[in-house]
């Protein structure tokens, strides 16, 4: 596993484009937190309260979850380069299984959404810090970094499928960034329901907007059965494990069969 | 008896409704150059795909080192198949240092340097795979190929994009690695290529094996010369009564004439005398497995 992860770094460590993107992301998010965060639209959303403990983990991630578009167009870069060099054919004949193909690359997508869930505990410890006006009950969400990790391991093995499927850059990045910004019109198209199953919007809901909850518990019984239906969040963390691991085999097959 | 490094048997493939490849079977020994000969879309780079993994056959098997098709098979051979496959933002050096960790060669970085040097690019080690020529790009996949000295060499089309020196100094390195006991497995459709360095050679036509054999056994079989007269209506006459010669080739001026093995330049001139026909050019066809070839894929 190491030794697959040392050949996927060597082919990373010298390309520019990544390391750019990641820099972006890096720069863009805690620009978007703070930027969210002086946004004062009272009664219903206060900016700065969002940053304080414990409400920072849920904010950090929802905020950092919106540039998850940018990391999963990196991921698509990456995969599909392998097949425009035709190097993933390369690898194949000077040694490598498919499988082994398969799971070299899903390492580094591992190993990425690690970074980045480390990434965020970072900017949620820094934020929550300074926005805090008495600092108690710190890690009582922190559970949001776990969830955030398997959302972005989720877009990342959907960008994976697809640029396995298509094996063109453009047109696989199309298609990714459609989906990741149109998932609304699921929603209408399918229903509040359907939609909520639908893996795009699995993600996308595993991090919610911040007072979405807090409303929620505050309607009346009778107005919150509309959104009974909305399921709750460990069945929807099930939901998306299992996505991911369908996303997997269906890569894995995929390649096995095709001719390289 | 040697030992067999390579046995396929009956391996076929389909692309759609063509037949790109129809129950090959080939065997190829230790320490054989092994020439795979045959026309565009013949079949030898699907063969060659699927012998390094990456086309999946139809039906049939092959075996290497007698252990079958498994992975680590792969990393025991230097192969170039079709394109030279690189990352275009990695130097020549950060290009084979992935090739070295897949195939889990040790001293990498000395291995790298020798087999750079070996193809001549030693010099331009640093600078980025994109800013190569064709025929640079060649060389590094060759250089790849030399990694870790490997038991089997499997080579599409060397010499493609190379320079006329390239591909002498390419020639002078399969006969140096072919001496050292190692096997060599080329794909080509330069005849010339074939019968320089190859110790057998297998024809492919439409995706069969048209024949195989040692290259004495493919050339040896037939002779044949050159000739013209003044009288071409009558020379043509005497060769076609004649039992022993036939007619291969004719052009306006001159005819090529398939003649008996044993049969020399001074034995046909002799023989055109005694007809009472002055032969104005006589000459032995030297590209004989070319002509064979021709005659083979007709």
């Amino acid at each position: 596993m190491i030794h697959l992860l040392k050949i996927e770094y060597s082919k990373l460590k010298n390309y520019s484009t990544f390391w750019v993107m990641l820099i972006i992301y890096a720069v863009m998010v805690p620009l978007a937190i703070f930027g969210i965060a002086q946004v004062e639209l009272p009664p219903i959303f206060n900016g700065s309260d969002t940053l304080e403990f414990p409400k920072t983990w849920n904010f950090v991630t929802y905020v950092a979850s919106i540039f998850n578009m940018l990391l999963g167009i990196l991921v698509v870069l990456i995969v599909t380069n392998d097949f425009n060099f035709r190097t993933f054919k390369q690898n194949i004949i000077d040694g490598l299984s498919r499988g082994q193909v398969i799971a070299s690359k899903f390492l580094v997508l591992f190993v990425l959404a690690f970074v980045v869930a480390l990434y965020s505990i970072l900017l949620a410890l820094f934020f929550g810090f300074i926005y805090s006006e008495e600092v108690t009950s710190v890690f009582d969400e922190f559970y949001f970094v776990g969830i955030y990790f398997i959302q972005t391991l989720g877009y990342f093995t959907l960008a994976f499928l697809l640029s396995i499927l298509l094996k063109k850059p453009a047109l696989s990045i199309v298609i990714y960034a459609v989906l990741f910004v149109f998932k609304f019109i699921f929603i209408l198209a399918l229903g509040a329901t359907a939609s909520q199953f639908v893996p795009m919007n699995v993600f996308a809901d595993l991090t919610p907007f911040p007072i979405f909850q807090e409303q929620l518990a505050m309607l009346k019984s009778t107005e919150r059965e509309q959104f009974d239906l909305i399921i709750s969040q460990p069945i929807r963390t099930a939901v998306a494990v299992g996505y991911i691991i369908v996303f997997l085999v269906l890569s894995k097959l995929i390649l096995s069969k095709r001719d390289l | 008896m040697s030992t067999t490094i390579l046995q396929v048997n009956g391996l076929s493939k389909s692309y759609k409704d063509v037949k790109a490849l129809d129950n090959l079977s080939l065997d190829v020994k230790q320490g054989t150059v092994f020439g795979l000969l045959g026309p565009n879309g013949s079949g030898k780079t699907t063969t060659l795909g699927i012998l390094l993994g990456v086309i999946n056959q139809k039906s049939g098997n092959y075996s290497w080192f007698d252990n079958g098709d498994k992975t680590e098979n792969r990393r025991k051979i230097g192969a170039l198949l079709e394109t030279p496959n690189f990352y275009p933002y990695l130097s020549a050096v950060k290009n084979l240092e992935i090739v070295t960790k897949i195939k889990n060669i040790d001293n990498p970085l000395s291995q790298i340097e020798s087999v750079l040097k070996e193809v001549n690019l030693f010099e331009r080690k640093d600078s980025k795979f994109r800013t190569f020529s064709l025929g640079m790009k060649q060389r590094l996949a060759i250089a790849s190929a030399l990694l870790g000295s490997p038991e089997v060499l499997v080579l599409d089309e060397p010499t493609n994009g190379l320079d006329p020196q390239g591909i002498a100094e390419i020639r002078e390195l399969i006969q140096k690695i072919a001496n050292d006991n190692r096997t060599i497995i080329i794909a080509s459709h330069i005849l010339d290529e074939i019968e320089k360095v190859c110790t057998h050679v297998a024809i492919l036509k439409f995706g069969k094996l048209i024949k195989q054999g040692t290259i004495g056994e493919i050339i040896g079989g037939e002779n044949y010369v050159i000739i013209a007269s003044r009288d071409m209506k009558k020379l043509l006459q005497v060769i076609n009564e004649d039992n022993e010669m036939s007619v291969f080739k004719k052009t306006e001026t001159e005819v090529i004439v398939k003649v008996d093995k044993e049969t020399t330049t001074k034995k046909v001139n002799q023989f055109f005398f005694d007809k009472g026909i002055v032969l104005s050019q006589l000459k032995a066809h030297s590209e004989s497995l070319e002509t064979q070839f021709l005659e083979i894929i007709k």
